[in-house]
């Protein structure tokens, strides 16, 4: 029987864009599935990212319009897979999508539909920061540029009969009648590209999220920093003040976790930098365990925050309480014991976890989850699961940096065109394969 | 005058409520530069497209002008209904009505006087189109692989097809630094275990063609076909041709011969971690004069010489201390770290199973090794600044990994860089991570930068990716048409343009004394255009006619 | 520093073409480039010598520059390297000029070597060519007191007439030497070699001459900051520019005798240079009441300004060619200077120089970002 040279790629971040615009130019059809009604993954939270401080959408977005222009890659959004059946090179998936209520054929993502939605709830891509409607964008400059109907909160799920978005669209665009679907796809290989989350910091009590007002997570200060975010790039805290001081927390769970996040120390430092950029005269404070900056670039990006005048405190037992508006961090130096410092705002920098839901799709896919939840790979082929023809690539493996996300991708789309044929010859040598 | 055809998008009320459009038609068909004007409330979509394709053909217009939205999102829409109806993709031009005026311009009036001054530049541009070829060639879907440690070796074996041989250079033997490793971490297997058969698998593939004991003189040429030349010990000569290049040439163990505080080269008992694997850990316990009863094992040996973290040491140490005390139970073993670099999910595990083991830590500010009669002594500050000594029998000095020397002599040779450090530097850090500047050329393993074992295949699978999709046997390449050329008449060879390309496309022709663009790497940057004094150089879309003509027209 | 006192009996040219016999004989060099005056006697130009009997009559030091000598090392090298060792002597000017074409690769400095004199000036070719006889008598003068009338604005105010910042390998140094008497340095390595195998020793002192050259700078230094002054209100606008370059009939002498415009073709002169239609001058014409023809004069010259302002030496040909008198060097002398100040660049100093323009330096684009 013929091996089907289709693909499908589940997670539509950094890593599945990378391989479905590689797979594409090697002729293969590519079915790209994402589960949110964007796609893009966590990178477009950010504004920057290291070591170059280069603008994050701004890289990516080329790469996602390349993407949209694409006709050998079928973009799925809104869409789960529920179930795979077959072998490598004959995969039956079903595919379940939910309804968008906006066509992407007739919107040309004017906006013109937000403004008279009645609808107000937090935006989770914002961290909660602001709200959104119940039609909406995940931010400015969400791709693909169309909003999508939110039927958990839209008036109409209530029984109301709202019309407000429909009557404001001027090419037609909505409809209230669109259908959840199901279909079923025939790939010869699937990538799995589910990426992350950061961990739940309020599991632990010493650091008072979520009660100590101005204690925050690194995805709510990349929103905050943000030019197109809820403050549109200006960092503040909660209350609405520029901060004099910051306190930057590192390693946040990892003692509980068991492992190192890898790309903390980098990013917190990012932030040290942001924090530089955006309020003049700023206090940095950065309290870490262990400082990790490992490759070449790393030290560099390390002393040019230090030049910036980012303190660098090595510390253990962090604990925080809140002081009046601010933050008081307490925490035990290893020199002179216990020390304290008052700031205005507190960033924690939470461990990588995967996506929720990896576990289930673990189940579905017939693959193992490893350590911590992540994909188990081989030892030395970091892209191949005991499952013949599925692969995963990215922070759903292991947390990584962008660039080990992009190099991960590039290893998997090896793995799918090089088919099982050339390189079963040393796997089954391969003494760390068990 | 070539009959030309202007349309104008409304885009819903985006365009039609904020531009008097009516006014726009009317004013331009009162220049008599069109011969026709037509309207259509979203020409994007699928409606939209055919009502254009359809009044192209209808009204017979050679060229056309659409008033409509950003380049970046329709200019690929129209071009493709411009070959649909038979026109050269470059036959309109898109004018940028609603981002640069109806969204940007408040007042209506002047939002109407500025489009019309960019449809005017355009319609007097558009006369000076000149239709573009797409280009093709073939491909040579070859691969040349230089270095033979595991990073070459990876890249050959996940690249070599049916369709596609690979020709691996190795100036020494095959094996790199892995084939002087005893175990690799965290998995404690042999490393041999794991090299052994991935040697034999490449010299049993009758794709792979190996060279080994030869040196790279020469790679000329360009992506999809480079012409390298090699010199084997004899001083034979070897032409090879492949479509892409790969540089796994690895790196070197930092050497601490020039740091006198660590005393190596000059004192009894001092071995870097590399000279410990390559003897054995074993052989060293039992064949040293005295019995060694305590090891202290230093990090970061190099680190500020070498201005960044290795990645693998810290782990590599731990995995000889364990080794260590493995073997003999007896030995004390102490790590003295500055910080500890356990960056993935496997690492912090491995650290607490190698202080199950009975391993200490101790972290340190400086340190400094001297020797005596009785043995070595490790004097060292601790964090807070006081004072520390260790009596030991054996140090083991964790050493971080440089570039590998010749890297920038291969660099020069292929038009790329090096960092500061030695290592070749990525066409983009985070999103192009294996490739360079030179197209078709990619880099992998620690020729890239210092990392672990699992790094370096990581990045040989990525080259494989990058290099089984781009360059797939029996698919021609599709060229960039918009391109520049350098008119042999005018140009003096100043070498101006070879300076300003990013992308090696302009080379000098040293027998014509004149520059030449290599239609395969040039990318239509135009940098080489607006440098060149004296016009030789151009791009094909961009001519000096075109754009004078369209700023004059503005600016009227 | 230490040179040789060489005899100037027979004024500099004879004191130096001494030198160059000496060298000659000596083996090492195979060929001079010098000037020489015509045979009519009324202008110089360069001669590539082989014979060191026609050395006799060279002119190291002619009082006019017709010809820019890095245009006569430019004729010889264009083509790749030369496999003779060509002794060139020039102008300080011409030969900064020399290494700026190198840089352009339009000049080969394999087996080149330099040879330069304090040049107080150069006299205008064309009062020269009308009587030569009382102009080289003015010369002399000049010569032996470093000041008289008659000299080109531009060299007035060049501060680069000695070898400093300039890559000679030999230097005549004249300028408050006793009368009569020049030295001779060995400025480069290969330089004290030539002079060594000529059998000149080189052991005296030349800082007394050090202390003339610095005290003669600063007197051209100021000169040239009284006009660069004054010129920055006459040139500032598009109005005053223009009338600056009013007198211009484009015949774009200038552009020719400009030993940097290197094109092979000048844009101005060729087809690609866009011409408007008739009906555009008349829409132009109407709108300012009227238009100058041919109308690229200012486009012109301003193109030249910004292709060459950057590396301007000041020579001067480009004033000295123009027919019309139009102060084209003093306003490339006043944009050079401003261009070349920001990016810290001295023009012909040193092959090793990358011209900045065609240079990428990583600061400067966090410049451009945070603008």
């Amino acid at each position: 029987m013929a091996e089907n040279n289709n693909v499908l790629v589940i997670g539509a971040g950094l890593a599945g864009i990378e391989a479905s615009l590689l797979l594409s130019n090697a002729g293969r059809k590519v079915y790209l599935v994402e589960r949110n009604s964007y796609f893009g993954g966590t990178v477009i939270k950010s504004e920057e990212v290291f070591p170059n401080m280069e603008c994050a959408t701004c890289m990516i977005a080329p790469k996602q319009s390349q993407l949209l222009e694409d006709k050998n890659i079928e973009l799925l959004t809104l869409t789960d897979v529920t179930d795979v059946q077959g072998d490598v090179g004959d995969f039956t998936v079903k595919l379940a999508s939910r309804a968008r209520y906006v066509s992407l054929v007739n919107c040309i993502g004017c906006g013109a539909c937000f403004e008279p939605c009645p609808v107000s709830v937090d935006n989770e891509f914002e961290e909660g920061l602001m709200k959104r409607k119940a039609i909406f964008l995940a931010c400015a400059g969400a791709l693909p540029n169309a909003p999508a109907i939110d039927m958990d909160c839209c008036l109409r799920a209530k029984g109301e009969d709202c019309t407000a978005c429909k009557d404001a669209c001027m090419f037609d665009a909505i409809s209230f009648e669109e259908k959840d679907e199901e279909k079923e796809i025939k790939v010869g290989a699937i990538i799995v590209a589910t990426g992350y989350q950061l961990g739940d910091v309020s599991r632990f009590p010493e650091y008072g999220y979520g009660k100590i007002e101005n204690v925050f997570h690194a995805f709510e200060f990349e929103r905050l920093r943000a030019s197109n975010g809820p403050t549109e790039g200006a960092i503040k805290t909660r209350d609405g003040r520029e901060p004099k001081s910051i306190g930057l927390i590192h390693c946040v769970g990892r003692d509980a976790g068991g492992y190192c996040s890898q790309v903390c120390c980098m990013y917190l430092t990012k932030f040290a930098c942001y924090a530089f950029d955006k309020v003049e005269g700023v206090e940095v404070h950065e309290f870490f365990q262990e400082l990790s900056t490992p490759g070449k670039a790393g030290q560099k990006f390390l002393d040019e925050a230090k030049e910036k005048g980012v303190k660098l405190v090595r510390a253990r037992g962090v604990e925080l309480s809140g002081n009046g508006e601010g933050v008081r961090i307490t925490y035990q130096d290893g020199k002179t014991g216990k020390d304290t410092v008052d700031v205005d705002m507190v960033v924690l920098a939470p461990c990588i976890e995967p996506n929720s839901g990896a576990d289930a799709l673990a189940k579905l896919l017939g693959i193992e989850p490893g350590d911590f939840g992540f994909f188990k790979t081989t030892e030395f082929d970091p892209v191949a699961t005991k499952r013949a023809g599925i692969f995963v690539a990215g922070c759903n493996e292991g947390p990584k940096s962008m660039q080990d996300v992009v190099v991960q991708a590039e290893a998997a789309v090896a793995a799918v065109l090089n088919g099982s044929k050339a390189d079963t010859a040393v796997r089954r040598q391969d003494p760390a394969q068990d | 005058m070539a009959k030309i055809g202007l349309y104008l998008c409304e885009c819903g009320p985006n365009i039609a409520d904020a531009i008097d459009l009516d006014r726009v038609a009317a004013e331009i068909e009162k220049d008599g530069k069109v011969a026709g004007i037509e309207r259509h409330k979203l020409f994007c979509s699928a409606d939209g497209k055919k009502f254009l394709a359809e009044s192209i053909k209808k009204n017979g217009f050679e060229r056309f002008v659409i008033a409509a939205c950003s380049p970046k999102q329709h200019e690929g829409t129209f071009a493709e209904v411009a070959s649909d109806v038979g026109l050269n993709p470059q036959m309109f031009q898109l004018v940028n009505i609603r981002e640069q005026c109806a969204w940007t311009v408040p007042d209506k009036e002047q939002a109407t006087g500025k489009a019309l001054r960019f449809i005017r530049a355009a319609v007097t541009r558009v006369q000076y189109h000149q239709a573009l070829e797409q280009k093709e060639i073939d491909c040579n879907p070859d691969v040349f692989v230089i270095g033979g440690g595991i990073a070459g070796i990876e890249v050959a074996l996940r690249t070599a097809h049916k369709g596609r041989k690979v020709f691996l250079a190795e100036k020494g033997e095959l094996g790199g630094m892995l084939k002087e490793r005893g175990l690799l971490f965290p998995a404690m297997e042999p490393a041999g275990d794991f090299l052994g058969p991935r040697i034999d698998a490449l010299r049993n593939n009758p794709q792979i063609e190996l060279f080994e004991n030869c040196k790279v003189k020469e790679v000329l040429g360009f992506f999809g076909s480079f012409v390298a030349l090699l010199e084997t010990q004899e001083g034979k000569e070897i032409e090879l041709k492949a479509g892409s290049v790969v540089l796994a040439t690895g790196a070197q163990a930092f050497n601490p011969k020039e740091l006198a505080e660590y005393g190596y080269g000059k004192l009894d008992g001092v071995y870097t971690a590399d000279e410990i694997e390559k003897r054995g850990v074993g052989k060293l316990l039992t064949e040293s004069a005295k019995p060694v009863k305590s090891v202290a094992v230093i990090h970061c040996v190099g680190r500020d010489k070498l201005g960044y973290c290795s990645k693998m040491c810290c782990v590599n140490s731990m995995k000889i201390a364990r080794q260590i005390r493995e073997q003999s139970a007896e030995t004390e073993v102490v790590e003295l770290y500055r910080d500890l670099c356990l960056p993935g999910k496997g690492y912090d595990r491995f650290y607490k199973e190698t202080e199950a083991k009975g391993v200490k830590f101790a972290r340190f500010e400086s340190v400094e090794v001297t020797g005596g009669d009785s043995g070595l002594t490790v004097k060292y500050k601790q964090p807070g600044g006081t004072g520390a000594e260790l009596a030991v029998d054996m140090v083991v000095l964790s050493t971080g990994l440089a570039a590998n020397p010749s890297n920038p002599e291969l660099a020069d040779m292929l038009s790329i860089s090096v960092d500061e450090s030695g290592f070749f530097v990525e066409e983009h850090a985070v999103l192009n991570p294996v490739s360079t500047m030179t197209e078709g050329v990619f880099i992998a393993g620690c020729a890239r930068g210092p990392g672990d074992t699992r790094d370096t295949i990581v990045q040989a699978s990525a080259t494989a990716g990058k290099v089984l999709s781009s360059l797939v046997p029996g698919k021609r390449l599709q060229l960039e048409t918009r391109t520049s050329e350098v008119s042999e008449k005018l140009c003096v060879g100043c070498g101006t343009c070879v300076t300003v390309c990013a992308y090696g496309a302009t080379t000098l022709d040293e027998s014509r004394h004149i520059a030449v663009v290599n239609e395969v790497l040039c990318r239509g940057c135009g940098n080489c255009a607006s440098a060149c004094p004296s016009g030789a150089a151009k791009h094909r879309h961009f001519t000096t006619r075109q754009l004078n003509q369209e700023v004059t027209e503005i600016l009227k | 520093m230490t040179g040789a006192t060489i005899q100037a009996k027979n004024g500099v040219n004879g004191a130096v073409s001494a030198v160059l016999k000496s060298l000659k004989d000596s083996g090492c060099v195979d060929a001079v480039l010098v000037p020489t005056r015509v045979k009519s006697g009324e202008t110089f130009v360069y001669l590539l010598i082989r014979n060191p009997k026609m050395l006799d009559s060279c002119a190291p030091l002619p009082p006019v520059m017709p010809v820019q000598g890095a245009r006569a090392l430019q004729s010889l090298t264009r083509h790749g390297k030369v496999e003779q060792t060509v002794l060139c002597v020039m102008r300080p000017c011409e030969v900064r000029a020399s290494i700026e074409l190198a840089k352009r690769r339009q000049v080969d400095l394999e087996n080149v070597l330099f040879m330069s004199l304090d040049c107080p000036g150069a006299l205008r070719t064309r009062d020269y060519v009308n009587d030569p006889e009382a102009l080289d008598k003015r010369y002399q003068g000049i010569l032996n007191n470093w000041e008289g009338d008659g000299l080109r604005p531009t060299c007035e105010t060049c501060v680069h007439f000695s070898c400093e910042d300039v890559p000679v390998d030999l230097h005549v140094g004249l300028v408050g030497t006793k009368e009569e008497e020049a030295v001779i340095i060995g400025v480069s390595k290969r330089g004290e070699e030539l002079l060594d195998k000529a059998g000149i020793e080189c052991s005296e002192d030349v800082s007394a001459w050090q202390v003339e050259v610095e005290k003669a700078r600063d007197k051209k230094a100021g000169n040239r900051s009284k006009v660069v002054s004054e010129l920055k209100d006459k040139a500032a606008g598009m109005d005053n520019l223009g009338l600056l370059f009013a007198d211009c009939i484009n015949c774009h002498n200038c552009m020719r005798v400009c030993p940097i415009c290197y094109c092979r073709q000048c844009f101005f002169d060729s087809s690609d240079q866009v011409r408007l239609r008739a009906e555009d001058y008349f829409a132009k014409a109407q709108a300012r009441g009227g238009i100058r023809f041919p109308g690229d004069m200012m486009q012109f010259h301003l193109g030249r300004i910004y292709h060459m302002g950057l590396s301007c030496v000041g020579c001067g040909a480009c004033e000295d060619g123009c027919p019309m008198d139009v102060p084209v060097s003093q306003v490339f002398a006043f944009a050079g200077d401003e261009v070349q100040k920001t990016f810290d660049y001295v023009p012909g100093r040193s092959t090793d120089e990358p011209i900045p323009t065609l240079t990428y330096e990583e600061d400067e684009l966090h410049e451009y970002e945070d603008a």
